[in-house]
């Protein structure tokens, strides 16, 4: 299709205006104002003991949730690629499910499963508590971050094939050695992928987190409720943005990881 | 070489999972729904689907009813068990229960606040999207590796982040005197911002795969530019358009961070379902949460499930064409 | 000597091996030869361990291993599209096996370069798969199923995906590597010419059953039957029977012709036939005959005849078979 001049010139200052005013502005004013007031205002901001014990939290919460995901994400990508299973394709949607729910439902679905009121209530009365407490936002930051590593390790297992596993073991590797040596070597882009991605997630998360923590802050905020909780409940908003910033500068650091590694994987 | 035989090897993939959309470029969404589709399996390995192969103990497992069964028990204890419950929640008084806590005032009002927004957002998305996806594709100027890489960064953005960051110049004090803040725009804007990424990353795989050859015989068939873009270029990007508009009113619908704060929380006019939902948790209604969540997540599958069924026939139809 | 009784293994509706029983003598090199879905590679699979039988038992070397994971028979295997270890140098892929084993690092290192010379790899230790053509792949995949001292070599297909010419070359050398080594080797394979070229013993299947086992002479001159003479070569249909084309005699006189058959026994007679082409192909001719019937045959003669025959298309020539190359126990049902 060839486009004359002017209409070529006047959809792209529509597309980067666009662009300019949805992302670049409110990004670049929120920049500005954070750090407008100095870089020792926005340190001093984001090291309260509060934004501290916020970032611990969150750190703590991702410690949990990576490992969990990628033992039970590679588990899932192998049953489900090399398994031969009646049902392969239920749990093929159970594991899109998450994409495709609330944060808020996410939430309000574990407090019916493990709330004081839930089916499984009485854990809660017998002083094991889940909802308020770090288990019920490690639950649900689980829950969200579930698709990732499975979506991420399937398709590369279904293009390595079997065949390098399978001389492995014609030349006298045992099943783990197989797993150790070859299969996780192969797939280690895709599964980096996936945790950069379950990574960003669970830092971000803040819908389905939001329903199951008490919000103490120093106790039990997360990053993102720090957030939320310093613009609405200590109407601090600098404090808001500062962290923000903390955040954003996170997510640029994995969206610049996201771009490398892209290549790497379509390098291989 | 390798590519070659690996290629030979492959066949088609008889279980082809959620693969309706258009295959994705470097995006994926952190956050939510997100654009995919050439992840979908490929094809058997060597073996070839109807073998059935053996390994060592350790992989074996996994195909063995052991390992699937801890696989599956896994997913039913995080995914199902909670949503299983939500659903017994939501019906604890009955249907007629559930018809009430749906139907009540505000509730109705919040959902049908949550869908109007999200379409108009879908829709907006619909044409810009494209626009964008197309000057990213066929246009060539300064930067633009940078602007393409900048499109991921709402699926980066925690969506609490993503509402500070329009807040602050959307919100009270505006410095450019726009106050979105507390108006259906504002959450228009936080919602175009969120999903941003999806109708742009289905479109522009499709768009740099599309035969050129074709629009240029067009032309020089006598046909204006306008045509050829209706005629042929249009339809060709029209089942990737739909997808990715498709994907971000369901991001949308369910859409809680990026709105919590622009939005303003007003019954009847600004607050979404996922606020109300919250709102009754807080006041202690889980039943009118359930209820309410219940439907969201209908609202959700059957848009993904009209997805599925239109693009499955426009790809049927484009095999029968080929 | 591997062993193989009353093998069977179905896929769904489909039988791959259908009682298959065949013993490879130690030190030979046997190829499994037949077209595609005959059930070869399934053989060789399950000889390595990388498929299960239905039923049936596998022993190697006196030892039954039918219910042996494929890392503890003592094979090793190649395979037709490489199975290189992608992200291994050379070095790393030939050594692995060793690895596992867990072998002092210096016996590694002196075996992987041994072994790096002999399939002609040296220097390029630190290269990576990718880094290779596909001949250097497979040989870095033969010395790394080598490096284990396997007591069998199996090998799938393992020319297949390579082009005519390397393909040629690394048979001949595979060859001359069996003289050297000695190990036991079974090589599967659909190409005939391929498995006369490098194999003492050929063993060759269709529908999931061994229809013969010989050495490549005796399967070449005297096939058990229609299938096994067919595809170990080319054949003309000569007044109902089957012949090698080199085995047709061509004579311009009728008499003398019957005169000469009358001494073959069981010949399928004279026939007199129409030339429709001459075709010379090197150091032999191509004739295309059509017979009074009208079925179409074609001799191959040496030029000399050629050239004493004087051959002009479209002219009348009587042919007869010479040489036993016909089938032993002829089939009808098996006829192609």
């Amino acid at each position: 299709m060839r486009v004359s001049r002017g209409t070529r010139l006047s959809l792209r200052v529509v597309a980067l205006g666009y662009l300019f005013v949805l992302l670049a502005v409110p990004i670049g004013v929120i920049l500005w104002r954070t750090f407008e007031p100095g870089l020792s205002e926005f340190i001093a901001s984001i090291s309260t003991p509060a934004a501290r014990s916020a970032l611990n939290l969150s750190l703590l919460i991702v410690a949990i949730t990576v490992p969990v995901n990628v033992v039970f994400g590679v588990a899932t990508a192998l049953a489900l690629v090399r398994g031969r299973f009646r049902g392969r394709g239920l749990l093929q949607a159970v594991v899109d499910l998450p994409f495709a729910v609330s944060p808020i439902v996410v939430g309000v679905s574990l407090i019916m499963l493990w709330g004081a009121g839930g089916w499984f209530g009485a854990l809660d009365r017998a002083g094991f508590q889940v909802i308020f407490g770090i288990p019920g936002m490690v639950l649900a930051t689980i829950f969200v971050t579930l698709p990732f590593v499975v979506r991420e390790v399937e398709p590369v297992l279904h293009e390595i094939g079997q065949e390098q596993e399978q001389a492995a073991s014609t030349l006298g590797a045992n099943g783990w050695q197989t797993f150790w040596r070859i299969t996780l070597p192969a797939i280690r882009w895709g599964l980096t992928y996936g945790v950069v991605l379950t990574v960003a997630r669970a830092l971000g998360e803040f819908g389905a987190v939001i329903m199951v923590s008490s919000g103490f802050p120093g106790v039990s905020q997360t990053l993102t409720l720090l957030v939320h909780s310093r613009y609405i409940d200590d109407h601090n908003t600098y404090g808001a943005y500062a962290a923000a910033t903390l955040l954003m500068g996170i997510a640029l650091v994995v969206l610049l990881l996201m771009t490398l590694l892209d290549r790497k994987r379509s390098d291989r | 070489m390798t590519s070659d035989t690996d290629q030979q090897r492959r066949g088609p993939h008889p279980e082809t999972d959620a693969a309706p959309l258009p295959p994705r470029s470097g995006a994926t969404a952190p956050d939510g729904i997100r654009p995919r589709g050439d992840d979908a399996p490929h094809g058997a390995g060597s073996g070839g689907a109807a073998r059935r192969t053996r390994h060592g103990k350790g992989l074996r497992g996994l195909r063995r009813p052991l390992g699937i069964g801890i696989v599956t028990l896994w997913l039913s204890v995080i995914v199902l068990l909670p949503l299983a419950a939500l659903t017994v929640a939501a019906f604890d008084e009955g249907l007629a229960g559930f018809w009430e806590a749906v139907t009540a005032p505000a509730a109705l009002a919040s959902l049908w606040v949550t869908v109007l927004v999200s379409a108009v957002v879908a829709l907006i998305n619909a044409v810009l999207g494209t626009l964008v996806a197309w000057v990213l594709v066929r246009d060539e100027f300064r930067g633009k590796r940078f602007v393409n890489a900048v499109i991921d960064l709402p699926f980066a953005l925690p969506t609490i982040v993503a509402s500070i960051v329009l807040l602050s110049l959307y919100g009270p004090n505006s410095p450019i005197g726009v106050e979105l803040n507390a108006t259906r725009w504002g959450l228009v804007v936080a919602l175009l911002f969120v999903t941003l990424p999806f109708v742009v990353r289905s479109v522009q795989p499709v768009l740099i795969e599309a035969d050129r050859e074709v629009e240029e015989a067009a032309a020089s068939l006598g046909a204006t530019t306008w045509t050829t873009f209706r005629r042929i270029v249009l339809p060709t990007l029209a089942p990737a358009i739909l997808s990715g508009t498709g994907l971000a009113f369901a991001r949308a619908i369910g859409e809680y961070g990026s709105v919590v704060l622009i939005g303003g929380n007003i019954p009847r006019e600004t607050q979404v379902a996922s606020q109300y939902i919250q709102q009754q948790i807080e006041i202690d209604r889980p039943l009118n949460a359930a209820a309410v969540s219940v439907a969201l997540l209908a609202i959700a599958f059957v848009t993904l499930l009209l997805l599925r069924v239109v693009s499955s026939r426009s790809q049927r139809r484009e095999e029968r064409d080929a | 000597m591997i062993t193989v009784t009353s093998a069977r293994k179905d896929y769904g509706s489909f039988t791959a091996l259908d009682d298959v029983s065949l013993d490879i003598p130690s030190g030979s090199l046997t190829a499994l030869l037949g077209p595609s879905g005959s059930g070869k590679s399934t053989l060789l699979r399950a000889i390595a361990g990388l498929e299960e039988l239905d039923s049936g038992t596998v022993t190697i070397e006196g030892r039954d291993v039918t219910d042996e994971p494929p890392q503890r028979r003592g094979i090793g295997f190649v395979f037709q599209h490489y199975a290189a270890f992608k992200h291994m140098t050379v070095r790393d892929n030939v050594a692995f096996g060793l690895t596992i084993r867990k072998r002092p690092k210096a016996e590694t290192a002196k075996k992987v370069d041994e072994l790096l010379e002999i399939v002609g790899l040296d220097g390029f230790q630190h290269r990576y798969p990718a880094q290779l053509s596909g001949g250097q792949r497979q040989r870095m995949a033969l010395a790394r199923a080598l490096a284990v001292d396997p007591q069998v070599l199996l090998l799938d297909e393992p020319f297949g995906a390579l082009d005519a010419k390397v393909r040629t070359d690394l048979r001949q050398w595979l060859r001359r590597l069996h003289d050297e080594v000695h190990v036991t080797t079974v090589l599967v394979t659909h190409d005939q010419e391929e498995a006369l070229d490098v194999a003492d013993r050929i063993a060759v299947l269709n529908k999931g059953r061994i229809e013969q086992v010989g050495d490549p002479v005796t399967l070449y001159e005297r096939p058990a039957n229609d299938f096994v003479m067919g595809f170990l070569g080319s054949v003309a249909h000569l007044g109902g029977q089957l012949v090698r084309p080199h085995d047709i005699a061509l004579e311009r006189d009728r008499a003398t012709a019957l005169a000469l058959d009358a001494k073959v026994p069981d010949s399928p007679g004279v026939i007199d036939a129409v030339v429709e082409r001459v075709v010379p192909l090197g150091f032999e001719v191509r004739v295309d005959l059509r017979a009074d019937s009208g079925e179409r045959f074609a001799a191959q003669i040496t030029r000399r005849d050629a050239a004493e025959l004087q051959l002009r298309e479209g002219e009348t020539i009587h042919a007869r078979a010479v040489g036993r190359s016909s089938v032993v126990d002829h089939d009808p049902a098996l006829a192609i």
